[in-house]
């Protein structure tokens, strides 16, 4: 289907999300025009629509932003000079623009992620960016990535998550034989469990306090393992728990621990849990400042790593879900027409039981 | 083979500040143990707080325990199956004798190995004596040109080293070291002969940093202090903006030799996207950090827990990697020592070592016997 309108989903401020039309952008040099066919929200949406922030920054309501940045979709239009791409290629768009001239993108471009330019669909920073939550968007060819013909737009916008999974696990030691620990058991935690497994982890244990999400990462991935966990007060307790689970997990030791929550007592529980030697890797976004435990970190040598997106991960992605070596069936558990934008941030609002990923678009 | 008990003249902490002089028993000599003349120990800042508080943590020091760990002396006797050093021979002491059997033994990060005996923490006496019982796979040959002086600063050069190693300092880094005492000044020294090209460190004390002006740094800031009733947070915040505009830029790593809070956090903000924070300095058992640079800037958090084996290129123990760089002149310690003391007057040098007056850096314990 064709539309003559560009049909997107601006917030204006927190709670104020209107369905607008806005005009078809003509590609530029470089660059192509995307009919946008699924978009997924992910906390970060919901964040700006619950609050109209992203850190410091605010929404300006004379300067709205239309939000979304997990998409895929059909190439519509080329602009001038692109060569890579055709009319009908259907694509995951990856959503960050960079500089590409500072040291993070240059150095080898291996690590754009971090350039402190980068431009990223619905994002604030340099911004305010227009996200992927409209029928038509135009973007640089390069960021547009050739999806196998069997992979559904679903799977597509998919890999904009997964690709956060992958990059942060290959940047740990994790490998063959590893033991591994993921705390959260959300979209990014089951990602990040299913990445481990492929990289040749041994053994992947999930954590969680929701029962119905460790339901869930069993049905996903088999081999895991899941430990459910009390609501936990305090640092103390914290520490108290990790050793529970240490002896409850075999007391093999763990040797890399990926914290996907963001909450102040599991990223403590991430360095208790992990071996002497082994590595925590925070992939959760929390409050600015944390306190941790300083001293376990030097003894035990535990090493802290973070993680922010992804770089040079779209290709691999792609390529581990073609290969089958990442499951994505089951994820996706609620879908929206793109008129339906605000019924799906509604129901993103009320983190009820039984939603994992929402996306929407025309599938 | 056993000495005469009362020769072994040992400086024993029996209370807060209290050090009691007394005549030890030396240990048998077992077929693969060293007997070592300690004539050189030099005073840490764990010995310091052990005589100050009479613990670290959770480790208490119930009954007397003899402090000190950098120890260098001369080899007295051997047992049967020693080969790697003879009598006579002169030697640095490295003072955690580990298991060699567990996973991290074996694997060579044998720092982390859950069964350390470890010199002056309790309950393993340490080397502030006349004579010390040890295995010869923690005794190091010193070579004629290094003196025992130097031979007893081999144990914090390597911690320096290791964690230069463990920050991956590579040639044409920018590094800041935070904590201008001896472990911070031999962190700096480690990072030039890493081929850092800047060396930058910062301190509250301005003696020091005159002291660093003269010892393998380029640049040296002075901290001032937070002002009174300012959250540690704001004083970290403030400072670093201020380090960075001076600077003109973060530094590739920060290394805390501190231990405090402020500087934990300011090492966090001052490293550069994608680079290391690497912690030296042991603290408080839980301080606040600005997680949001980790994660959203990728700054990397390690931990040093003394030293085991350096070098990506080929595997060699710290010890001996430290102590060849004292001998090709790459790192000169010598200047760090700044006082002596004889072994009789062990109290006295650690009261000094906890005042930290007259401009100490490293005091040193000398034994004559």
């Amino acid at each position: 289907m064709v539309y003559q309108t560009n049909t997107a989903a601006v917030l204006y401020q927190a709670h104020d999300l209107r369905m607008e039309e806005r005009p078809i952008e003509t590609p530029g040099n470089g660059e192509v025009l995307i009919n946008i066919r699924a978009t997924g929200i992910c906390g970060s949406d919901l964040h700006y629509y619950l609050d109209g922030t992203m850190g410091p920054l605010k929404l300006d309501p004379s300067a709205p932003m239309i939000l979304g940045h997990e998409a895929s979709g059909i190439v519509a239009q080329l602009g001038s000079g692109v060569t890579e791409l055709k009319i009908g290629d259907r694509v995951a768009i990856e959503p960050g623009r960079g500089c590409q001239e500072c040291r993070y993108c240059k150095q080898d471009g291996g690590e754009y992620n971090l350039c402190p330019k980068m431009k990223f669909l619905g994002s604030l920073r340099q911004g305010p960016n227009d996200g992927s939550l409209r029928r038509y968007a135009s973007f640089p060819a390069y960021l547009c990535h050739k999806m196998p013909e069997s992979m559904s737009y679903e799977d597509g916008a998919l890999i904009e998550p997964l690709s956060v999974a992958v990059y942060a696990v290959d940047r740990t030691p994790v490998k063959q034989e590893s033991i591994v620990a993921v705390l959260g058991a959300g979209p990014v935690g089951l990602l990040t469990a299913a990445a481990a497994f492929a990289q040749g982890a041994k053994s992947v244990l999930i954590l969680d306090i929701n029962a119905s999400r460790l339901e869930f990462a069993s049905k996903y991935l088999p081999n895991i393992e899941t430990m459910l966990l009390p609501k936990i007060a305090s640092l103390d307790e914290a520490q108290q728990q990790s050793e529970k689970i240490q002896k409850a997990f075999d007391s093999q030791e763990i040797d890399v621990t990926f914290e996907c929550t963001g909450v102040v007592v599991c990223v403590n529980m991430a360095v208790h849990l992990t071996r002497p030697g082994g590595s925590v890797m925070l992939i959760g976004l929390g409050k600015p400042s944390t306190i941790m435990p300083t001293n376990a970190i030097i003894t035990k040598q535990v090493n802290i790593q973070g993680n922010f997106r992804y770089a040079n991960s779209y290709p691999k992605s792609i390529q581990l879900v073609q290969q089958e070596k990442i499951p994505l069936n089951g994820l996706v558990t609620h879908r929206f027409a793109l008129e339906d934008t605000l019924k799906a941030f509604e129901l993103a609002k009320q983190n009820a039981e039984g939603v994992m990923k929402i996306q929407i678009g025309d599938f | 083979m056993t000495f005469d008990v009362e020769k072994n003249l040992s400086a024993a902490l029996i209370g807060l500040e209290k050090i009691d002089m007394r005549n030890m028993p030396v240990p048998e000599l077992g077929p693969f143990d060293v007997l070592v003349n300690v004539k050189v120990t030099g005073i840490c800042g764990s010995d310091v707080h052990f005589f100050k508080h009479n613990r670290i943590l959770h480790l208490e020091v119930t009954e007397p325990l003899v402090l000190g760990h950098e120890s260098a002396g001369v080899v007295v006797a051997i047992g049967s199956q020693v080969t790697r050093v003879n009598v006579n021979d002169r030697v640095a002491i490295e003072p955690g004798v580990t298991c060699r059997t567990c996973e991290m033994c074996k694997s060579g990060q044998y720092n982390l190995c859950p069964h350390c005996k470890f010199a002056a923490t309790p309950p393993t006496h340490g080397t502030l004596c006349n004579y010390y019982v040890h295995p010869e796979d923690f005794i190091f040959k010193l070579p004629d040109d290094i003196s025992l002086e130097e031979g007893a600063l081999v144990e914090p050069l390597s911690v320096g080293m290791y964690a230069v190693e463990r920050a991956n300092v590579k040639p044409g880094d920018v590094v800041l070291v935070l904590g201008a005492g001896p472990v911070g000044l031999l962190t700096c020294a480690a990072a030039k002969a890493a081929g850092a090209a800047q060396v930058i460190i910062a301190d509250l004390i301005p003696s020091r940093l005159e002291f660093a002006k003269t010892y393998a740094t380029d640049t040296q800031l002075l901290l001032d202090r937070p002002e009174k009733g300012e959250p540690n947070f704001e004083y970290a915040r403030r400072t670093s903006t201020q380090i960075i505009q001076k600077l003109g830029q973060q530094a590739d790593t920060v290394l805390d030799c501190t231990g405090a809070e402020t500087c934990v956090q300011m090492a966090v903000l001052l490293t550069k996207s994608g680079g290391s924070a690497v912690l030296v300095g042991l603290g408080a058992t839980t301080q606040t950090l600005p997680v949001v640079d980790i994660t959203v800037r990728q700054v990397n958090v390690k931990g040093v827990f003394r030293y085991c084996n350096v070098s990506p290129v080929s595997i060699v123990r710290a010890y001996p990697r430290a102590i060849s760089m004292l001998t090709k002149g790459n790192i000169d310690v010598k200047p760090l020592i700044t006082h002596t003391y004889p072994i009789e007057k062990s109290q006295e040098a650690l009261l000094h070592a906890t005042n930290g007056s007259d401009g100490a850096i490293k005091i040193q314990v000398i034994n004559d016997q």
